[in-house]
């Protein structure tokens, strides 16, 4: 168990410093700067800047030093805000995405989860149908249309909750509820079909031939192994959500990481571009081992071990 | 019997969720708007568009910085009380000069910093020897260059401050010398450029010219203007609050100013439409039409000083022929793109430099709309029917009303003669860069003038600037900027001025389309707020009155 955590912890670092140096690279790979303005700078500021910031060294120069200091954790200042270091950047930010993320997580297993069961509970009868119709569309709707939608009717209409903004305690909840149901779409369609799955196995058949109660079946044999699948997608889901979506960050104004990650990449703010990548690498990471460990101790049948 | 009561259990529990609903329904309906509750407690709310990047006045480059900069600091000229584009005491209470070239400052013995410390002349030398030093490379640096041997200092080439032509006489006088004569030098001083820092705060937190230290962050941030800086936070707000040390403290109303940076245009509507905002940073672009007609109290727009052009690579075949260039022009039918197209509320340009942009100066009105004229001149131009001219690579960037121009021009010139044009639509970053490597053929651009007077519009044509992108190269248009700039006489300045726009209107490196008009939503709640060509804001004179609340989706015409 412990190898298999350290093995999995000197992997993740691996991926991490992978993610700082393609984001770094690709990003100056494109064109334009960090410096770029309508105005143009005259040759001689620009020249200083570069100097000051060392961009006029080697690429491969520039890498070592922004890997140094993200491994030494002296994170480096951002080019776009003056003054502030990535740390704090991320430290602001990070609390709002993390309450709308993990409340949006929260709304898609309270939704999804059930409404999967009934499906596969009633496979082929008018409530799985219906179900999965619903859960198609909850697919295909993006969040930029859910998401103005949502804050036009319960926002504007209804006055409800404030439409947009990060002011109240309770603002939390028209974003949160854009990004669960429209994850809770997927969390449906595949507990659904896990479980379907499982009710078909002979260990289900075994339980069934020896007069175990159908509840019983479901809640305690089937259900357990039914969660494999969501709980592989869950991981991923997870990290995505409390780093931060930038459509419905945009939409409801929130101050989180997913508007400050796009709008890093779009300025050629390269040491906030990074450090967002690298946080977000951190975040896949941490889940998608949590998730082996659940599964771990969810099925008997898995063992970790040193890969 | 069992069957009933489970039917009855479950009319129950819709009963109680129908009514628990109704409940929240009239809590949350009944609560007030957060304009009204911050109208009462006198602070504003207001839009600004994107995040900025620095309070720092040396450091900073965009719009949105200004609007809080100037709130934050001031310069030795402020906006006037009565109008903010005219010229009122700042730091300085008075001014003179003999020849627009030597001007002396008399400073307000009352102004101080907001930590009570006093603000002398030597703030201001300190404050021009931080911005021109090549060792904090400011963007904006190139602004204070009209002073004598600016330019000289922050190339490098000069060994010593004290050889520019700025000197504290005593505490209270400030003496600027410039390389010629710029009567519009005051209403220059309103840029933050020229803002006063502190020495004493900059330094406790790093050396004069070190970027990236803590001095301007709240907390830390020490300033002279109305405002004091309060708290910031990313993507969420900054907010500032009276300056009680402030020299002209008892005229102030406000008690805070909360800046919400919302770049996305329909967030920012929507906010407004929720009471969240007293005042938009601007109105979506097909919404405008909308708010015009069926919401007047609440829909503003206001000249800039801004010109929109479409400019030609004119180092490039065919666009290196001027009549190619006039032929362009000729086919752009500006009412129609305006009136029709975009109904933005924009002036159709009749030439570069737009209106108000200088006191006494009067611009040639010469663009037209004639595709006869057009044809004739693409023929003498060697290019019958658009013949020989290879598809055009016209350039914008990806805003909504960038697209639509392009659209419009696209089918504008293949309809009158003939050419093939494709649009290309880049991100910001890159279509910068690409203007700037001239890999375009013709390119959507944009100025937004610094101060009112002409030169600032014209000044970017001349072939050594920084920002003629379009690769122009007219001895004679930089030798009339050059005069302009020794001219002691108004008027004849004024004159070499039209000259030059004359000259470029004939030659049309670039295609003026329209001069910018700013929509804005602004709440009836805030009064005193003026418009500005500059967006110059005398925030000391801007109030709120909760009384003059007004219901958004009743309130039709004005009260």
């Amino acid at each position: 168990m412990i190898r298999f955590i350290l093995s999995r912890l000197i992997q993740g670092i691996v991926v991490v410093t992978a993610v700082i140096s393609i984001t770094f690279l690709i990003m100056k790979a494109a064109p334009g700067g960090p410096f770029s303005k309508e105005r143009n700078m005259p040759a001689y500021v620009q020249e200083n800047l570069e100097r000051i910031y060392g961009l006029d060294q080697p690429w491969y120069v520039q890498l070592g030093r922004n890997l140094k200091s993200f491994a030494t954790l002296d994170l480096p200042v951002s080019f776009r805000l003056k003054g502030w270091t990535v740390g704090e950047i991320i430290a602001q930010g990070f609390p709002v995405s993390l309450t709308v993320g993990g409340w949006a997580l929260l709304i898609s297993i309270l939704i999804g989860v059930p409404a999967g069961a009934l499906a596969a509970l009633r496979a082929g009868q008018f409530e799985d149908r219906a179900t999965m119709a619903v859960a198609t569309l909850g697919i295909c709707i993006p969040s930029f249309v859910l998401g103005p939608l949502v804050a036009l009717f319960f926002g504007l209409k209804l006055r409800w909750f404030n439409a947009s903004g990060w002011y109240d305690s309770s603002d939390w909840v028209l974003p949160a509820m854009t990004l669960g149901i429209i994850c809770s779409a997927a969390v449906a369609r595949l507990t659904r079909s896990g479980l379907r799955e499982t009710l078909l196995q002979d260990y289900v058949r075994t339980a069934r031939a020896k007069g175990v109660a159908e509840k019983m079946i479901v809640m305690r044999h089937a259900f357990r192994l039914a969660c494999m699948p969501l709980l592989n997608y869950l991981g991923p889901l997870a990290a995505g959500l409390v780093s931060g979506s930038f459509v419905t960050e945009t939409v409801f104004q929130l101050p989180g990481l997913g508007r400050q990650f796009i709008s890093s990449a779009l300025h050629k703010d390269y040491t906030v571009a990074m450090g967002l990548a690298a946080f977000f690498a951190v975040l896949i990471v941490v889940f998608n081992l949590l998730v082996d460990i659940l599964q771990a101790w969810l099925n008997p049948r898995i063992r970790l071990k040193d890969s | 019997m069992l069957g009933l009561m489970s039917w009855l259990i479950r009319i129950l529990l819709l009963a109680a969720v129908i009514g628990g609903v109704g409940v929240f329904h009239q809590w949350r309906q009944g609560l007030p708007l957060r304009v009204t509750l911050a109208a009462e407690k006198k602070v504003l709310l207001i839009g600004n568009g994107t995040e900025i990047e620095t309070v720092d006045p040396h450091m900073a480059t965009g719009a949105p910085e200004h609007r809080i900069i100037s709130a934050l600091f001031e310069g030795l000229v402020a906006p006037a009380t009565d109008h903010p584009d005219k010229d009122g005491p700042g730091v300085a209470m008075s001014w003179d000069t003999p020849d627009f070239i030597t001007w002396t400052f008399h400073l307000n013995p009352k102004a101080a910093w907001s930590d009570g410390m006093p603000l002398t002349a030597d703030d201001f030398v300190y404050a021009y020897h931080r911005m021109l030093s090549p060792e904090l490379a400011a963007d904006y640096s190139e602004m204070l260059h009209l002073i004598h041997n600016a330019s000289k200092f922050s190339h490098g080439e000069l060994g010593s401050f004290d050889e520019v032509g700025v000197e504290a006489v005593d505490p209270h006088t400030l003496k600027i010398v410039l390389e010629g004569p710029a009567p519009y030098f005051p209403s220059m001083l309103k840029h933050y450029a020229w803002f006063p820092v502190p020495k004493h705060t900059v330094e406790q937190f790093g050396t004069m010219t070190e970027r990236d230290t803590a001095w301007a962050r709240p907390g830390n941030l020490v300033c002279n203007g109305a405002f004091t800086l309060k708290e910031w936070r990313i993507n969420h707000y900054l907010s500032i609050e009276a300056n009680p040390n402030y020299w002209d403290a008892e005229r102030v109303r406000l008690k805070e100013i909360h800046f919400f940076p919302i770049e996305d245009y329909s967030a920012e509507e929507r906010s407004f439409l929720d009471g969240q905002l007293h005042h938009t940073e601007t109105v979506p672009l097909e919404k405008i039409a909308y708010y015009r007609e069926k919401r007047p109290p609440f829909f503003h727009e206001d000249p800039q000083l801004v010109t929109e052009y479409y400019m030609f690579n004119v180092t490039k075949k065919p666009f290196d022929d001027k009549r190619v260039r006039q032929a362009l022009s000729l086919t752009i039918d500006r009412e129609t793109l305006i009136n029709q197209v975009l109904k933005s509320g924009s002036v159709p340009a009749k030439g570069l430099v737009p209106p108000g942009a200088g006191e006494g100066y009067e611009g040639p009105d010469v663009l037209r709309f004639d595709p006869e004229r057009a044809r004739q001149l693409l023929a003498e131009a060697g290019y019958p029917g658009g013949k020989g001219i290879p598809e055009v690579d016209v350039l914008t960037n990806t805003s909504p009303s960038a697209r639509v121009v392009a659209e419009f021009f696209q089918e504008s010139w293949r309809k009158h003669l003939g050419l093939k044009i494709t649009i290309r639509q880049q991100e910001w970053g890159v279509y910068l860069d690409s203007r700037r490597k001239k890999t375009y053929d013709i390119s959507r651009a944009g100025w937004v003038g610094d101060y009112p007077d002409p030169y600032t519009f014209l000044a970017i044509w001349r072939s050594f600037d920084g920002n003629n992108d379009a690769g122009w190269d007219n001895p004679q248009f930089d030798k009339l900027m050059f005069d302009s700039e020794r001219e002691p006489d108004a008027r004849t300045r004024m004159g070499l001025l039209r000259q030059g726009e004359e000259l470029f209107l004939e030659e049309m490196p670039g295609i003026p389309i329209y001069w910018r008009m700013q929509s804005h939503l602004i709440r009836s709640e805030l009064i005193g707020w003026k418009p500005s060509l500059l967006e110059h804001r005398c925030y000391k004179v801007i109030d709120l009155d909760p009384t003059r609340t007004m219901d958004m989706l009743e309130a039709k015409t004005h009260p």
